[in-house]
């Protein structure tokens, strides 16, 4: 099973100063999946990933990464495995998407028809569009996908991205979801994020850190499910107006008394319960007054969010 | 509003610790590098070589001229005219006095003694200030052989005044003489004889006599007022050439003086040559009278000769007094050089410095500000190679920078190469490597834009100012001609004004290409070690 494991970081430990950033955390990364590193700023994330990528060492430790250990520097055939894209838009805005692209694929030692066949193959993975415009005219969101073009030029087995669905519109970080979640089939990929929704609907497993400590790490859907075992299922109820929502709010009071613990705010309702949502709507769906001024209905299941503010309690 | 942007601008700035050291090392960098290479203030104390030639005492006055002067400081050693005339085509000292053989005996027989000075032509500033300075020397030594020339003038003013006493003598006999003609003349008409016409000649001869004592006496005063404005040029009291005009002004008025006199002594002598004596009866008396007449005309053709005498000897007086002594010679060690053609290495220098040094360090720094440079670092590619590749660029760059640069200054405003044009390309390339060097190595400590836009001209404007481009070496403090080893620029400024200037080949600067090599290969390889250590 140890091949399965593509990054393997042991008891890593980083000092800057008398400010330790890391310390004494242990991850694994899975191949063909899609690693979250969550955490507020200042949990570590950055300075993990940097070690991460070779670009700074550690004080105390092990990281093995396709088996190697890396120490400060990737050996050139690991550079080759591996591909970043940072969270700063490192292009050169005065070339053209192409330039970038070319210049790149060839730096990653891609021979000139490669490069052009992965250029193409990019161009409409990531809807570049028109590759002659310079990236200094293109916006934010544009210059991200050509970023993770960059990224991805010479078909990399490990990504490692920092933030990247930052400060991008809709768009573009539905194309970069969607890509990703395409890529772990054949990749590894390791991700910060500050999203928590983003890393849960992309990520297959995550590692929280906190002021340099790792608090936890596993399966993203385990730990919502071994982390809020006392959450309920939310059921978000919006009404026409406020009285028929009052209305239905007694007549639930009436039927479910403690098993659900309701909040009413202005027309919306908000049910917790750790009962089948499914009977309650079917109950509010047979009453008639209440079914008329129904608008919409939401499930809400626990999440990530909810491990994080549980692990982490505000000071 | 306005006071938030003040405070925002203000709280931005002292937070950038970087440039705010920069700053404040800056004015104290500038002002040191600046008061230090014109130290001086002016440029003087130049080294020198004098080699005397004649070892007189005229020629000694010529050294002890230049040894005063705070131009030149001879330099000690004795050296023949080949390898003084050598030391000053290296620029090792910057003028060669020689005062060749005969100088004193040139001066005494009033043929002019040559001075013959060499000036490094090579640094128009040094040259300019040796040029004049040259006036100085000449003045001063011109005084010192005048004093001896004026003895002679002494003499030859006693010479005059006994000659001017001789003509009184003779003058005071012609009255004597006419005194007793006068008797004689009395005795005549007593018995008879019209005396009339000889009375009437007597009268004529006694008012000559006074003017020609007048014109004596003023002549001797006009000779002493000579004497003593020559003396009065000499011993400094009266040095402007008003004084000299008002000299020749006496000496012409003597001559004039001189002129007239003789040509009343020559009226007297005809008149008396025309009396006519047969109208006297008393024969006894008519040979007195003839033989007094004789004497009297005798006498006036005396004082007509010494006259002349006297004259000719003031005009050798004005002769010796209007000639020149001396005459300065002055060689350029390399022909006129104009203020252009010496700032011109320097320019060209600093131009191709400042391009090829502000061209990487800022390409580097935009790099690591836009993180494409730890991008880079990601890919397989060495770090080495991204290096070389870029400064094999910016080598490219800066070779047509620097020859666009050439290009310009030779067909807009011919500047000077009297060496091989190819040898200023090589000495400007190596330049221009070097600086990309230091760029490079800038690159690597600056982390931001704003601090290399305040480091560069830390150290561009320094370096021009000490690499003796616009200073000389001579008026520099002495440790400010150590620093100025550290800029490459001093390297190329001594290489191109060798070329460029005098001519030379570049096995002449064999030192300044090992220095610029050296400065290209150190930067380079710090550069290189400090990369590995740059953070993103």
């Amino acid at each position: 099973m140890e091949e399965e494991v593509v990054v393997r970081v042991n008891n890593i430990t980083k000092n800057f100063g008398y400010v330790t950033a890391l310390n004494k955390v242990s991850i694994e990364v899975k191949k063909n999946t899609i690693f979250g590193l969550l955490g507020s700023n200042g949990a570590g994330k950055s300075t993990l990933l940097h070690i991460l990528t070779g670009l700074l060492n550690y004080d105390s430790g092990e990281v093995y990464i396709f088996g190697e250990k890396i120490k400060n520097k990737y050996s050139k055939i690991l550079k080759k495995r591996i591909a970043i894209v940072p969270q700063k838009i490192s292009l050169y805005d005065t070339l053209t998407i192409y330039d970038n692209l070319y210049f790149f694929g060839r730096a990653y030692g891609l021979k000139r028809n490669q490069v052009k066949e992965r250029i193409d193959y990019l161009q409409n993975t990531l809807k570049l569009g028109n590759l002659d415009r310079t990236i200094r005219i293109l916006s934010g969101g544009y210059q991200q996908r050509v970023s993770i073009g960059v990224a991805l030029i010479a078909d990399p087995e490990l990504i490692i991205l920092d933030e990247a669905l930052v400060g991008i519109d809709i768009e573009t970080q539905k194309i970069i979801t969607d890509l990703l979640l395409k890529l772990k089939k054949n990749k590894t990929i390791i991700m910060t994020t500050h999203s928590i929704r983003d890393a849960e609907k992309i990520c297959d497993n995550v590692c929280f850190l906190h002021r340099g400590n790792k608090l936890l790490d596993g399966e993203t859907k385990s730990i919502i499910k071994e982390y809020t075992p006392e959450i309920g299922i939310k059921l978000i109820v919006v009404f026409k107006d406020n009285k028929s929502a009052e209305n239905s709010l007694e007549k639930l009071n009436d039927k479910y008394h403690d098993d659900i613990n309701c909040n009413l705010e202005n027309e919306t309702l908000t049910i917790n319960t750790k009962k089948n949502v499914y009977d309650i709507i079917d109950f509010l769906n047979k009453d008639k007054k209440s079914r008329r001024f129904i608008e919409n209905v939401y499930i809400e299941r626990p999440n990530l969010e909810d491990v994080m503010f549980k692990l982490i309690k505000p000071e | 509003m306005l006071f938030t942007i003040i405070k925002k601008e203000g709280k931005q700035l002292s937070l950038d610790s970087g440039f705010l050291l920069i700053a404040l090392i800056q004015p104290i960098i500038f002002i040191v590098m600046f008061g230090s290479s014109f130290q001086s203030g002016d440029i003087n104390h130049l080294d020198t070589i004098v080699i005397d030639l004649d070892n007189t005492t005229f020629s000694s006055y010529v050294r002890e001229s230049v040894d005063k002067s705070e131009f030149f400081d001879i330099i000690s050693g004795e050296y023949t005219l080949e390898e003084a005339l050598l030391k000053l085509n290296r620029s090792e000292v910057r003028a060669v006095v020689v005062i060749p053989k005969d100088f004193q005996n040139n001066i005494n027989n009033r043929t002019a003694g040559e001075i013959i000075v060499h000036i490094d032509s090579s640094n128009f500033l040094t040259y300019s200030s040796l040029s004049g300075a040259k006036v100085e020397i000449v003045k001063d030594v011109l005084q010192r052989v005048t004093k001896n020339i004026l003895g002679e003038l002494e003499e030859e003013k006693e010479e005059g005044k006994i000659k001017l006493d001789e003509i009184r003598a003779i003058f005071e006999e012609v009255e004597k003489e006419t005194e007793i003609l006068e008797g004689d003349l009395v005795e005549l008409k007593r018995k008879g004889n019209d005396v009339s016409e000889f009375e009437d000649l007597l009268n004529q001869i006694n008012n000559s006599i006074q003017q020609e004592m007048t014109n004596l006496n003023e002549t001797e005063e006009a000779l002493e007022d000579i004497i003593t404005a020559i003396n009065g040029i000499v011993t400094k009291n009266a040095t402007e050439e008003a004084k000299k005009q008002a000299i020749i002004s006496q000496f012409s008025s003597l001559q004039s003086g001189f002129d007239d006199s003789e040509n009343r002594l020559n009226n007297i002598i005809n008149e008396v040559n025309n009396v006519d004596i047969s109208e006297i009866t008393d024969s006894s008396l008519t040979k007195v009278v003839d033989n007094r007449f004789e004497k009297i005309k005798k006498l006036f053709e005396e004082a007509d000769n010494k006259s002349k005498d006297i004259n000719f000897e003031f005009e050798k007086l004005e002769k010796d007094f209007l000639s020149e002594p001396l005459k300065i010679t002055e060689i350029e060690s390399h022909g006129e050089v104009k203020y252009f053609d010496y700032l011109g290495a320097g320019v060209l220098s600093l131009i191709v410095f400042f391009v090829s040094l502000m061209a990487p360090a800022l390409n580097i720094i935009s790099e690591k500000e836009k993180n494409t440079l730890y991008r880079l670092s990601t890919t397989p590619v060495s770090s080495l190679t991204i290096f070389i590749g870029k400064f094999i660029v910016f080598m490219i760059f800066g070779f047509i920078e620097m020859l666009y640069t050439l290009f310009l200054s030779v067909f807009l405003y011919d500047l000077r190469i009297s060496g091989n044009v190819f040898d200023v390309i090589f000495i400007l390339s190596l330049l221009s490597f070097s600086s990309i060097s230091l760029g490079l190595f800038i690159s690597s400590k600056v982390k931001t834009m704003q601090q290399a836009l305040v480091i560069v001209p830390v150290i561009v404007i320094p370096s021009f100012l000490i690499s003796h481009a616009f200073f000389p070496p001579d008026i520099m403090a002495e440790f400010m001609n150590y620093v100025a080893y550290a800029t490459p620029m001093t390297f190329s400024n001594h290489a191109l004004n060798a070329v460029m200037v005098k001519g030379f080949s570049l096995k002449d600067v064999l030192i300044d290409i090992y220095a610029l090599t050296a400065f290209t290969i150190v930067p380079l390889i710090l550069f290189i070690w400090s990369y590995k250590k740059i953070k993103y």
